[in-house]
């Protein structure tokens, strides 16, 4: 399992805030920035584990969607 | 066991005057007396080799005598007692299924069989190479692990492989799906974050929402021109995170 070396920019993608855009840098593409959606209906768990940390404030406020 | 009691009371015959039958110490006397003693005799224990019966006891010798006195019961529980917990720990409980030892150390022990849990070893190193766990480089959790599994791989089949692609969920990292870019055409190899991606048709009609996680063009994306509108065509990407 890749591991996330840095999250940065999270944005909300909907008014419903189930989906968040960010950039992640993950330790097997080493500093290849790739913008990834975090979202609670992910049928990935470590993409709904991470929306929820950044719903928790672990990686700072959540800007608001355009 | 008896005691000896005398049947006879031979000095009050002294007493008796001449001509008194009873003054005359009979036969039958002495070998009464002699049959009591032998009898009270034989219920005795030897010095040498007692054999004692019963519930024999003894004075409790004070803790610590280190003599040939005979050591009772109330002496044995008395040492045990007297060990101290600190320095040489206490056995709070001990049977054949539950030993409990608290406090100090066990030491000089033999090796514990790996056939019976252990290790077979007493040092770190040794335990192992007996259990053919690989070194380290670096300690704790940063550390890691120096495995060779050359020669292992056929347990990872392509059937398996197979079959964990053939189970894998709509989405889900590692599968392929037909998408489409909702903003414009982009290059193979380009990174999109599944926002920006529809599930599609080869036509690009959408409908089937948004992806979630990062998403790579395997494919090439034309830029499609409409009257007002400029979009992505639909194409073929792969979830990587």
């Amino acid at each position: 399992m890749a591991k996330i070396t840095s999250l940065k920019t999270p944005v909300w993608v909907n008014d419903e805030q189930t989906a968040i855009d960010c950039v992640i840098t993950l330790d097997v593409f080493g500093d290849e920035e790739l913008p990834f959606t975090a979202a609670s209906y992910d049928v990935e768990e470590h993409g709904r584990v991470i929306f929820q940390e950044l719903v928790d404030g672990k990686y700072g406020l959540i800007a608001s969607k355009e | 066991m008896s005691n000896y009691f005398k049947a006879t009371n031979f000095a009050s015959k002294d007493a008796l005057l001449s001509g008194d039958p009873n003054k005359i110490v009979k036969g039958t006397e002495i070998n009464d007396e002699f049959d009591e003693i032998q009898t009270a005799v034989n219920s005795k224990a030897n010095i040498n080799n007692a054999a004692l019966t019963g519930t024999p006891t003894a004075p409790t010798a004070v803790i610590a005598t280190n003599t040939t006195q005979i050591a009772t019961t109330a002496f044995v529980e008395n040492a045990i007692n007297a060990i101290p917990a600190a320095v040489n720990g206490s056995i709070a409980s001990q049977d054949a299924d539950n030993v409990s030892i608290t406090g100090g150390s066990i030491t000089d022990i033999t090796d514990l069989a790996i056939a019976d849990g252990g290790t077979g070893a007493s040092t770190a190193a040794d335990a192992r190479t007996n259990l053919d766990v690989p070194t380290t480089t670096g300690t704790g959790a940063s550390g890691t692990w120096d495995i060779d599994i050359s020669g292992q791989a056929a347990s990872v089949s392509t059937a398996v492989v197979n079959a964990a692609i053939a189970t894998s969920s709509v989405g889900a990292v590692g599968t392929f799906a037909m998408l489409q870019y909702v903003t414009a055409g982009t290059n193979t190899g380009s990174t999109r974050s599944g926002s920006t991606l529809r599930y599609s048709d080869v036509n690009s009609s959408s409908g089937g929402g948004s992806p979630s996680g990062t998403w790579r063009c395997m494919g090439y994306i034309k830029t499609q021109n409409l009257s007002d509108a400029q979009f992505g065509a639909a194409g073929l990407w792969l979830r990587i995170s």
